[in-house]
């Protein structure tokens, strides 16, 4: 196994023992899997093809002379692995982390070397600097964190190269939203829209509603109007809005007009509330049906409408669907659990736990922990359904403080 | 909000700058203005390149140095910002003591209670609200300029020395040049200046606007300076009144508050040393472990980012622990803390001119021409400063030439 912190730096000398140069880099294509094997090596200035080497570690020698070096040019799905991969960041995909690299392991087989994997130990940093003896004398354990090459995926900042962007979607699909979410705050504004490229609208959407507002703001702006606005489309009202609130008016504008219009009517709407009150925290993403439907024909309804809407566990009854006045809930629970046939007005819980438009947030937070609920409907002053606040836009609210338990990037 | 470039202005108001630049008022008088005005375009020039360079990469000065540089200067330069910082540390909460004892409060426990407080709120996550309340404590300083004016010094004078040079070749002179230097510029503000304009989301578009927030703050940081050096100079200069202690430097407030200028002086000192010994640990944190490539603590708890959480608290610990040290002189602490950053300056400065003429990095933001003349002469400048005063102190310890 060799380091390539050990081979850069070396002199390379060709067949007649003249000095050729000092290694500068090394090359490998980015989506040969598992470990991609090493095509060309930078000597001085120029790139030469492995096939005109003989050894590579000890003393790197080249089979041919100066003259017969056939230089190699670059192709772009090659990356460099000194100039773009070393003491620079990649995906931790098992680890879910952004990760710097310390070092990458080659190793050699069959005559080639191969990219096994990149070292993220503080040791490989220690042994670059000259100090490797030190935690050998001090008896530390040699603990390598060598991450095989295919469970990493080198963060970027412009735009990938189609080949390449490839892999990066296979590894970034492997991980949850929310660690998505966190590996993006950590990145730089550009490096993380350049990830959600990787990313279907839905997907890329489901990660950026984990994302702290602010940066959310950040990354949409930074982005193409019709892909952030195919993004909110996909995003849950509530937090769509609670977003374009936050960005900048120009761009906000701009990509609400490239919305499909009924997701930007919902938007609007919700835009229109005060942030602490019900109005600003809820979802119009909700299931309401007629009083005099059965209980096999809400399921029927669910089953047809209910791909958009995240939270089916209650359904709203209403008296009918134009005005939408609320008379009743009932659970997901007690819908399977009731007869069929039975109507809605009988199995359903009359008088429902509702709150107003203009109550304060923790208000209602406070209703919800209360009774126990998966979420409260909101009405208007004629009763009429509004939307819904879901408990989990409720944790938050309760455990701002929690949720701000980080240490401040900078104030 | 208030840009990142003034908010980094506030750092040249901090105990060290405040103790430097009385100090230098009490003893050379407005000897010292025409060096004002050469840092404050040296400074202006500086933090436009941090400020920049953040819009552009969206990154970190130690990020970028990881990324563009060898391993090994990578250390030098993440050593020395360490050593810099952390001898500022010691000299906020010395300047907390100080401040303390203005009031009567001995100096030993205030130190102790502010450090675990301090530690408590940044790490608990409740700071952002009170810092604030010590942003308008360093108001306070803004008396500067008044009391300058209420001192009624010659102003014909003032100009004069705002434009003729003048220099000593002294011990005493070079410290207090070299404090000033550091003062004036300090690494760690470049810093906290790149973070945060990386951190507001700014993006190339911005540079004009972010140039010009740079360019404020320089101006505004150093006209205080310059302020304070003209109020001590026309009060404890003229009454041949050293600055020995805090007591003596507040003495320059008297023409505005009377007998009220000890405590006045305190509230300013206080909140000033707060803002600081609250962003001085946690950006020296962030670079480092930043720069190594450790976990960064920003949603993780203590047991998921030990280092990072370790080494802030060990920053702080190691602070509080040597202001407290019985019997320290406090001004000289002050001043010396300093003449480090200052002598250390120029590692600093040759990175960042680097970085930001590398066009991998900077795309078609680097520097022009003009710039480049600027920022090279301040590197020259300051490196040149920097090996003077080496040498000087070298022979000073075999007994040759001026003394310390």
């Amino acid at each position: 196994m060799a380091f390539l912190s050990e081979i850069v730096g070396k002199s390379v000398v060709d067949s007649a023992h003249h000095k050729v140069g000092v290694i500068e880099d090394v090359c490998v294509p980015a989506n040969q899997t598992p470990f991609p094997q090493v095509t060309a090596i930078k000597v001085g200035q120029r790139w030469v093809p492995w096939a005109q080497f003989e050894t590579l570690e000890e003393e790197p020698a080249l089979r041919v002379d100066s003259a017969s070096i056939r230089e190699h040019s670059l192709r772009p799905h090659e990356v460099q692995l000194r100039d773009e991969v070393l003491d620079h960041q990649v995906l931790d995909i098992e680890g879910r982390k952004v990760r710097r690299v310390n070092d990458l392991a080659l190793s050699r087989t069959n005559g080639h070397y191969s990219l096994v994997g990149v070292d993220l130990s503080t040791r490989a940093l220690l042994r670059r600097l000259g100090l490797g003896r030190v935690l050998t004398k001090l008896g530390l354990q040699d603990t390598e964190e060598l991450i095989p090459w295919k469970d990493v995926d080198p963060v970027r900042s412009d735009a990938a190269t189609g080949v390449r962007l490839k892999r990066s979607r296979e590894a970034i699909s492997r991980l949850h939203p929310s660690d998505l979410a966190d590996i993006v705050e950590e990145l730089t504004v550009s490096e993380g829209v350049n990830l959600l490229t990787n990313l279907d609208d839905e997907s890329a959407a489901d990660v950026l509603e984990e994302v702290d507002e602010e940066r959310q703001a950040d990354l949409l702006e930074r982005m193409d109007s019709e892909r952030a606005a195919d993004i909110l489309e996909e995003m849950a009202p509530d937090d769509a809005a609670d977003v374009l609130a936050e960005m900048d008016a120009d761009k906000a504008s701009e990509v609400m007009r490239l919305m499909e219009a009924d997701e930007y009517q919902e938007v609007a709407e919700l835009l229109g509330y005060r942030e602490d009150t019900a109005g600003g925290v809820m979802t119009t993403d909700y299931i309401a049906v007629a009083q005099d439907l059965t209980a096999a024909q809400t399921m029927d309804y669910i089953r047809t409408n209910g791909r958009d809407v995240d939270m089916v566990y209650t359904v709203h009854v209403v008296e009918d669907l134009e005005q939408e006045k609320l008379v009743g809930v009932v659970t997901l629970r007690e819908l399977i659990m009731a007869d069929p046939s039975a109507k809605l007005s009988a199995i359903m819980r009359g008088d429902p736990v509702k709150v107003r438009l203009g109550d304060h947030q923790v208000d209602v937070a406070k209703t919800i922990a209360k009774y126990n609920l998966m979420s409260v409907p909101v009405v208007n002053d004629l009763d009429q359904l509004q939307g819904i606040v879901t408990v989990d836009d409720v944790i938050d609210i309760l455990l701002p403080t929690a949720w701000k338990k980080r240490l401040p990037k900078i104030f | 909000m208030l840009g990142p470039g003034l908010i980094a202005a506030t750092a040249g108001d901090d105990p060290g700058g405040i103790a430097t630049y009385s100090s230098v008022g009490a003893k050379y008088g407005y000897g010292f203005l025409w060096v004002m005005v050469v840092v404050a375009v040296s400074l202006a020039v500086v933090q436009e390149m941090s400020a920049r360079m953040g819009a552009v990469t969206g990154k970190g000065f130690s990020d970028l140095v990881r990324e563009r540089f060898g391993i090994h200067w990578t250390a030098l330069v993440m050593l020395s910002l360490f050593v810099a910082n952390l001898v500022l540390i010691v000299s906020e909460f010395a300047g907390m003591g100080a401040a303390a004892e203005l009031f009567g409060i001995p100096r030993w426990p205030a130190i102790a209670v502010m450090a675990v407080l301090l530690w408590w709120l940044v790490v608990k996550g409740n700071y952002a609200r009170l810092e604030f309340v010590f942003l308008l404590m360093t108001l306070v300083f803004l008396g500067y300029p008044i009391a300058a004016v209420l001192a009624k010094p010659d102003w014909l004078e003032v100009g004069r020395q705002l434009v003729t040079p003048s220099f000593q070749l002294t011990g005493d002179y070079l410290v207090l040049f070299v404090a000033t230097v550091g003062t004036t510029i300090s690494p760690y503000m470049q810093l906290y200046l790149q973070s945060a304009v990386a951190e507001k989301g700014a993006s190339a578009e911005d540079v004009t606007r972010e140039r010009i927030d740079a360019y404020t703050g320089a101006i505004f940081s150093v006209g205080i300076a310059a302020t304070i050096i003209i109020a001590t100079g026309a009060t404890l200069f003229v009454q041949h009144i050293e600055v020995n202690s805090a007591e003596d430097a507040a003495q320059a407030l008297a023409p505005l508050a009377g007998r009220f200028a000890s405590y006045l002086f305190g509230v300013g000192l206080f909140g000033a040393a707060v803002l600081a010994a609250a962003i001085l640990p946690l950006t020296t944190t962030y670079s480092i472990t930043e720069a190594i490539g450790f976990e960064r603590g920003v949603s993780r708890t203590f047991s998921e980012a030990p280092v990072f959480v370790g080494l802030y608290t060990g920053l702080i610990a190691f602070g509080a622990l040597v202001a407290m040290i019985p019997g320290i002189d406090v001004i000289r602490l002050l001043i010396v803390s300093y003449v480090v950053n200052g002598v250390l300056l120029p590692i600093e400065l040759v990175t960042m001119v680097r970085l930001v003429n590398d066009r991998t990095v900077m795309g078609k933001h680097v520097n022009g021409l003009g710039r480049n003349v600027l920022a090279y002469g301040t590197v020259g400048g300051v490196s040149l400063l920097s090996l003077v005063y080496l040498a000087i102190t070298i022979l000073g310890l075999f007994g040759i030439g001026p003394g310390t």
